[in-house]
């Protein structure tokens, strides 16, 4: 018999997913756990592994095509098997893309494909004394992958559930973000009006990354005010020789990202990741730039930043924020920063502190620019936009001297931005 | 003469023929041995002809009882033969329809004695011709038969086995049976009905001993009011077969010796696996007390051949082979959904008057087991729909884990229970808690309210008691 490859749900309450790419093509040997074809859910791509050994055939999906949960998009024949062509194997009828949910938002974090069906959290697929169990033994069934059919969880599957955590099963690692704060029960006691919206998973996604973050991380904050004129010009004389061109406009956060990338590049210690036993530095600088999304945030990467025209970074951001906001981004598109931005200048901010984006050791915390007299070389006063800026470091990787030299090289090339333009 | 199968299944009993039934759906090419009738012991030695001589006692009992539904209906004679008749023709109705079944899917039937070869051989003798075919999957569902005590050795008048015992030629006066598990309290209740003077003799301290103890004692008072004599705690010893019939000498619970003249003796004292002439010495299929070891999905020792039903151990019934033999057959498919059978949930049943059903842990086997439980009961007395049928007898006794609400087991002596066990079945097999029986909506008049009777009973909630 074949083994079927169908489309696996790797999100909650996603109903169909699209093929977003195939590894292996038809007649090509697959491993067991390799690659197979990319999903790309209406909120991340990710990867699916192979269910078996043996040759790919009958591919039934193609790239672009949408096909809905749990239908075979391919067979997997043993070798010497006999290929005949299975039940099914015809090409899917495409279907048109079920409308977004408001709560449907990307997870800011790598969540690994997983070709069964693991979803704990929906009373449909856990028993009644399933439920019961791991109330009783607080277990978190979105961690649980069920048995029963169609994945339902058990008895068994809750009762084996710490097992498997013993193996690091990434369901299983879920850092415990709080329990109940009582919040609801004083409420009610008081008799307040409120009422309660469950956590979704960007948002659980968002507490767990965070509460990871400010928790385990060794903050450190090191603040500066940065005077933005000379950028200012250069970026007015920037949008006036693209004028008429069509292209779209520089922003100052397009410059600020720019500034970051090169500030890493002249002090790459300070780009590198803390990793247990080992520190990992980074050859080039990947910007995550903190994008507010309806429901939460995303941090899209801007790749190898320092080495990309100021041009090329605007579109990127552009592309990435825009595709960030309708929840299109590629999980890749999303991992693997080295650093952070967070700029919360347009809403009026004056100056915040930010916390770290896990594994980077980074965030740059920006605020508005403000005209502010401040002193000129003579003591006269002088009008300047002021920009205050928070660098937020892990102490683990960077120590408070190499944060003030990144971010004296931050200020320098901010307010001498020409040195920022050469590579 | 050679044939080449994905599957072999040897034997045509309950597991045997819908393996092979479930692997032909399955696309494999699949052949069934069988020596005998199709349908093996099941549809014509045992559940089946069985459940249609209790039938015909049934029938004795509705006219005996007729003057209490408002009905002068006389005396009711038993004509032995067309009882018999009646049980034999049942079985044969259903036997052909099993004929029907296996052509239906495309099932080669090889009449004839199958045999292990080894290396993926089957031979069949003794039919026709004697030929061998290779299989991928060889299914051993051979079987069982009643097991014999040297002291007691079946001599198919006098001393019977259950097979005798469902085709009498006259009815025994004075009837002995020896053990009273299902089969030996089944026809305790069929002889009885049909006026022999029926001793049940158990070795441990109460009848029908796999059940919960309050079932015991609920069965025993119920077959003495009927008129039979209980003996137990009592050891059979021997016998004597003299020109009346015959003198079994046995002790009592008590240690003394006693003797006592039957004119039939029916031995029912368990029953063992089909082991014997089929060629496993030619393989590594291992056999323990009688019964083929195998692991959860029915795989022996020796690659390609499996064992279900019976002779892979008990408990021995009909429901338990089939579903052992759907699991073997769609892990051989290697179907994703294919799952081992767990045999908590494998309900067992007693056509007795009255019935016994039950599935899960006993009282005593969940509190040996370290569950803290509590226990809902209900009695037919307080049922409308059991008064109205004239079966105001019988209990049905749920029990459950008090932390988790879990179905633990389910315990019932009375008229119907064999369907109502059902039921708890389901709810076990969803893994429901107790408040989902209290929450399910049960129809009245129906027995089946005494569940839920039974499970708010659990938490004192019962209503019409």
């Amino acid at each position: 018999m074949p083994i079927e490859v169908i489309l696996p749900k790797v999100d909650m309450d996603m109903s169909s997913g699209t093929i977003a790419d195939w590894h292996k093509s038809e007649g090509e040997t697959v491993e067991e756990g390799e690659a197979l074809f990319d999903i790309e859910t209406d909120k991340a791509t990710m990867e699916v592994e192979s269910p078996g050994t043996g040759t790919l055939h009958f591919v039934t999906a193609k790239q672009g095509d949408e096909v809905p949960i749990g239908q075979a998009v391919a067979w997997i024949f043993a070798d010497g098997e006999e290929v005949v062509a299975p039940a099914g194997a015809t090409p899917p009828q495409a279907t048109s893309a079920p409308e977004q949910k408001p709560d449907e938002v990307a997870p800011a974090v790598q969540t690994e494909a997983q070709p069964t069906l693991t979803n704990g959290t929906n009373g449909t697929r856990t028993t009644p004394l399933a439920r019961r169990v791991a109330k009783k033994l607080g277990i978190d069934l979105s961690a649980v992958s069920g048995s029963g059919p169609r994945g339902r969880i058990t008895r068994a599957d809750v009762e084996a559930a710490p097992k498997q955590a013993d193996v690091a099963s990434p369901a299983a690692q879920v850092i415990n973000v709080g329990g109940k704060t009582g919040a609801e029960k004083t409420a009610q006691e008081l008799g307040l009006s409120y009422s309660t919206v469950p956590v979704n998973k960007m948002r659980s996604v968002i507490a767990s990354r965070l509460t990871e973050s400010k928790s385990t991380v060794p903050h450190f904050y090191l603040n500066a005010d940065v005077e933005l004129d000379a950028l200012m010009t250069m970026r007015a004389q920037m949008n006036s020789a693209l004028e008429g061109s069509g292209a779209k406009k520089i922003s100052v956060n397009d410059l600020l990202i720019k500034a970051c990338a090169a500030a890493l590049k002249a002090v790459p210690e300070a780009n590198a990741s803390w990793d247990g036993d080992t520190i990992v530095k980074y050859d080039d600088a990947h910007i995550s730039v903190a994008v507010s999304i309806d429901g939460g945030l995303v941090t899209p990467v801007v790749r190898s930043a320092q080495s990309k025209d100021i041009q090329t970074i605007s579109a990127e951001i552009a592309d990435l924020a825009e595709r960030a906001k309708s929840g299109k981004l590629s999980s890749k598109e999303y991992q693997g920063g080295s650093f952070s931005l967070s700029n919360l200048g347009m809403f009026g901010v004056k100056s915040f502190n930010a916390i770290i984006n896990p594994p980077e050791s980074m965030i740059l915390a920006v605020g508005q620019g403000t005209k502010q007299f401040v002193p000129d070389e003579q003591g006269n006063p002088k009008l300047a936009t002021v920009m205050s800026v928070s660098l937020s470091c892990d102490h683990r990787v960077v120590d408070g001297a190499l944060g003030a030299v990144w971010l004296k090289k931050f200020k320098e090339l901010v307010e001498n931005p020409a040195a920022m333009m050469l590579n | 003469m050679s044939s080449e199968f994905d599957v072999v299944v040897i034997g045509s009993g309950p597991g045997g023929y819908v393996g092979a039934i479930r692997a032909a759906q399955l696309g494999l090419k699949t052949a069934i041995v069988e020596a005998e009738e199709l349908g093996g012991v099941c549809l014509n030695w045992g559940c089946i002809p069985t459940k249609a001589l209790l039938k015909t006692a049934d029938v004795r009992r509705t006219i005996k009882d007729a003057e209490h539904f408002g009905w002068s209906a006389g005396n009711a004679e038993p004509k032995l033969d067309d009882i018999v008749k009646y049980s034999r023709d049942v079985s044969g109705k259903l036997s052909g329809g099993v004929k029907f079944l296996m052509k239906k899917n495309g099932i080669k039937v090889l009449k004839g004695w199958g045999k292990l070869l080894g290396n993926g051989k089957v031979e069949v003798s003794g039919g026709k011709t004697t030929e061998t075919v290779a299989a991928k999957h060889i299914i051993l569902a051979t079987g069982a038969r009643s097991r014999t005590i040297p002291s007691l050795e079946p001599d198919g008048k006098l001393i019977v086995t259950s097979k005798e015992a469902m085709v009498p030629e006259s009815l025994p006066n004075k009837l002995l049976i020896v053990g009273s598990g299902a089969i030996g309290v089944e026809f305790a209740s069929f002889y009885n009905e049909l006026g022999s003077d029926v001793t049940i003799m158990e070795l441990l301290d109460r009848i029908v001993p796999t059940e919960d103890e309050e079932i015991s004692t609920a069965a025993t008072k119920a077959f003495k009011k009927q008129g039979m004599t209980i003996l137990t705690g009592t050891h059979y010893q021997s016998c004597i077969k003299l020109p009346e019939g015959v003198e079994v000498t046995y002790q009592n619970a008590d240690g003394t010796a006693q003797q006592a003249v039957f004119d039939r003796v029916i031995s029912a004292v368990g029953i063992v696996g089909n082991v014997e002439g089929i060629g496993l010495e030619n393989t590594k299929v291992e056999v323990d007390r009688g019964q083929i070891k195998t692991d959860e999905w029915m795989a022996t020792a020796e690659p390609g051949v499996y064992a279900i039903g019976d002779v892979a151990g008990g408990p021995w019934l009909a429901h338990k082979a089939s579903h052992e033999a759907v699991a073997c057959v769609e892990k051989i498919a290697d179907l994703e959904s294919a799952h081992p059978i767990d045999k908590n949930l494998v309900p067992g049943c007693t056509y007795a008057h009255p019935q016994i059903a039950s599935v899960g842990l006993t009282e005593a086997q969940a509190q040996d087991a370290g569950h803290n439980i509590k226990v809902g009961r209900f009695p037919f007395a307080g049922n409308g729909k059991a008064i109205a049928l004239g079966e105001a007898e019988g209990l049905i006794k749920l029990i459950f884990e008090t932390d988790t609400g879990a179905i633990l087991g389910a315990h019932m002596i009375g008229a119907e229970v064999t369907e109502l066990i059902t039921a708890i079945g389901v709810a076990m097999t969803l893994e429901a808690t107790e408040e989902y029986l209290m929450r399910t909506i049960f129809p009245h008049p129906t027995l089946s309210e005494m569940l839920h009777e039974a499970s708010l009973d659990a938490d004192d909630r019962a209503i019409h008691i």
